[in-house]
C-alpha cells in the first residue's frame, strides 16, 4: 500500500472515530445492563412470576382478561396485548392509553394472569434505572430524531471499523499476531492493545453495529408499511369512520378466526384498531412460526373488529422482516445466559478499544506538540547561534 | 506481498472472524447442540483477547 493511501485511510479512521466515540461509549455502557434486562427485572422484583395453580383450574377466556384489565384502568383504551408462553408462562402483557391513537410514550402497562384473569402487576409510571438505560440507548430521550442520529453514529462506527481493518495490514505487516510491546513506550503498548482487541472483536462489533443501525430505522419502516401494504390490505375500509371501543367484537373469536387461517402458526401479539400496528377498523392478530428462526418472522391477520371476518393475511414487507431478523443479533438474547455473558465480554472489549483509541489520539497530539516545540526551540537555538 | 506473509498477517484475523460468525449464526438455527456450538465458538475470540490482552498489564 502506498504511503499516501495509508495516510488517507488513517484520516478516515481518525475522523469517523473521533466523531462517534463519545456516543459509542454511551451505547456500550447503557447496553451492558440492557443485555441482562430480563434477569435484572426479575432480581429487582419488578417482574412478578405468575403463581402456580392447582391442576384443573378453569382457564379464563381472553375476553374476560380484557374486561378485568379495563376495569382496573377505567377510562383507558386498549392498544396492544402480547404474550409468550415459553418465556413468561401464564402472563399476558397489556398496553393501554387514553386513546388507541395516543403516542407510544403515553402508554400505560399492565400485566395480567392469563389463566385467572387477575391483575398481576401494574408498574409505576416513573422511569426506573433500566428505563433510563433503555431510552438513552435507543434515542437519547430525543424521539425519532435521536434514534436516527444514533443510526448515523453507527454508520460512522462502521466506517471506523472498516478503516481500522485496512490499517491493520500495514501496521502489523512485520509483526506477529497478538504482539503487545511492553518495553518500548506507553503509546506502543496502548496501540498494540487497541490493534489486538480491535481485530479480534471485529466480527462481533460489526454485526452488532449494523443490526443496531438497521433497528434505528424501525419507525420510518412501520410508517412506510402503514402507508403502503397496510393501506392496500384494508383499501375497502378507506372511507369508513374509525371503529369505536363500544363497537368491538370478541377478540377470542378474532383469534380463533386467525388460527383457522394460519393453523400451524402461533398467535402472540394483538394490535387494536387505531394503533400504530393496525388499521382503524381491524384487530391485527400477529402470528409467528414455531422454530427458532421462523419465530422471528411475524405476520398480521387483519380481522374486521366488528364482524370478526378475516379481511387479509399477508407477510410483512422485506424491510420489516429485515428489522425483526436483525434484532436478536443486536440484543444477544437468543442463546441463553452463556451467550449474554459472552455478549457482555465483547461489549467490554469494545469499550477498551474505544478508550484506547481515544488515548492514542491524545498521545499522538501531545507528541506532535512536543515535536513542534522541539523544532521551534531548535530553530531558536539555531538563530541564536547564527546571530553570534 | 507473497502468500506466506499474507497468511501470517491475515490468517488469525480471518479465522477468528469466521468462527465468530459461525457462533452468531448457530444459536439462531436451533437450541441444544446449536447453542453449545455457539458458546464454544464465541468463547474462542474472548479467550484470544484475554490471552494476548493480559500482556498489556504485565
Amino acid at each position: 500500500m502506498k504511503a499516501q493511501t495509508i495516510k488517507s485511510w488513517f484520516y478516515v479512521h481518525k475522523w469517523t472515530s473521533l466523531i462517534c466515540t463519545a456516543f459509542l461509549l454511551m451505547l456500550c455502557l447503557t447496553g451492558l445492563p440492557l443485555i441482562f434486562s430480563e434477569e435484572i427485572h426479575q432480581w429487582t422484583g419488578e417482574d412478578v412470576a405468575a403463581p402456580s395453580l392447582p391442576e384443573g383450574t378453569p382457564k379464563a377466556t381472553i375476553d374476560q382478561v380484557i374486561i378485568n384489565a379495563k376495569n382496573h384502568l377505567p377510562g383507558k383504551e386498549m392498544k396492544y396485548i402480547y404474550w409468550d408462553n415459553d418465556k413468561y408462562p401464564g402472563k399476558m402483557f397489556f398496553t393501554l392509553a387514553d386513546s388507541s391513537g395516543a403516542p407510544e410514550e403515553k402508554n400505560i402497562y399492565l400485566t395480567m394472569d392469563s389463566r385467572t384473569a387477575k391483575v398481576l402487576q401494574a408498574p409505576a409510571d416513573d422511569m426506573d434505572f433500566m428505563d433510563i438505560m433503555f431510552h438513552l440507548h435507543v434515542d437519547m430521550m430525543a424521539g425519532v430524531p435521536g434514534m436516527l442520529f444514533l443510526g448515523f453514529m453507527g454508520l460512522l462506527f462502521t466506517a471506523s471499523i472498516i478503516s481500522g481493518v485496512v490499517l491493520y495490514g500495514p501496521i502489523m505487516k512485520r509483526y506477529d499476531f497478538g504482539m503487545i510491546r511492553t518495553e518500548k513506550s506507553k503509546r506502543l503498548r496502548w496501540l498494540d492493545l487497541h490493534n489486538v482487541l480491535g481485530i479480534v472483536s471485529l466480527a462481533w462489533a460489526f454485526v452488532v453495529c449494523i443490526t443496531g443501525v438497521i433497528n434505528t430505522l424501525a419507525v420510518p419502516a412501520v410508517d412506510a408499511w402503514r402507508a403502503g401494504e397496510l393501506a392496500d390490505m384494508v383499501s375497502e375500509y378507506k372511507d369508513k369512520p374509525q371503529i369505536k371501543e363500544g363497537q368491538l367484537g370478541s377478540l377470542q373469536v378474532a383469534i380463533d378466526r386467525t388460527r383457522q387461517a394460519a393453523p400451524d402458526m402461533e398467535v402472540n401479539f394483538i394490535a387494536y384498531p387505531g394503533t400504530l400496528y393496525s388499521s382503524d377498523h381491524h384487530y391485527a392478530v400477529y402470528v409467528k412460526g414455531n422454530t427458532p428462526l421462523t419465530s422471528r418472522i411475524i405476520k398480521p391477520a387483519l380481522i374486521d373488529a366488528q364482524t370478526n371476518e378475516l379481511t387479509d393475511i399477508r407477510d410483512l414487507p422485506w424491510y420489516l422482516k429485515t428489522i425483526y431478523i436483525s434484532q436478536p443479533f443486536h440484543f444477544g438474547d437468543y442463546g441463553g445466559m452463556p451467550m449474554k455473558v459472552l455478549w457482555a465480554l465483547f461489549d467490554l472489549a469494545t469499550i477498551i478499544v474505544l478508550i484506547s483509541g481515544l488515548y492514542l489520539w491524545f498521545a499522538r497530539r501531545k507528541s506532535k506538540e512536543q515535536q513542534l516545540s522541539r523544532m521551534l526551540s531548535n530553530a531558536e537555538t539555531a538563530n541564536l547561534v547564527n546571530n553570534h | 506481498m507473497n502468500n506466506h506473509t499474507a497468511l501470517k498477517l491475515w490468517g488469525m484475523p480471518l479465522l477468528i472472524a469466521v468462527i465468530t460468525f459461525a457462533g452468531l449464526i448457530s444459536a439462531i438455527l436451533g437450541t441444544g447442540m446449536w447453542h453449545y456450538m455457539s458458546w464454544v465458538a464465541l468463547s474462542y475470540p474472548v479467550y484470544i483477547m484475554v490471552k494476548y490482552g493480559r500482556r498489556f498489564f504485565s
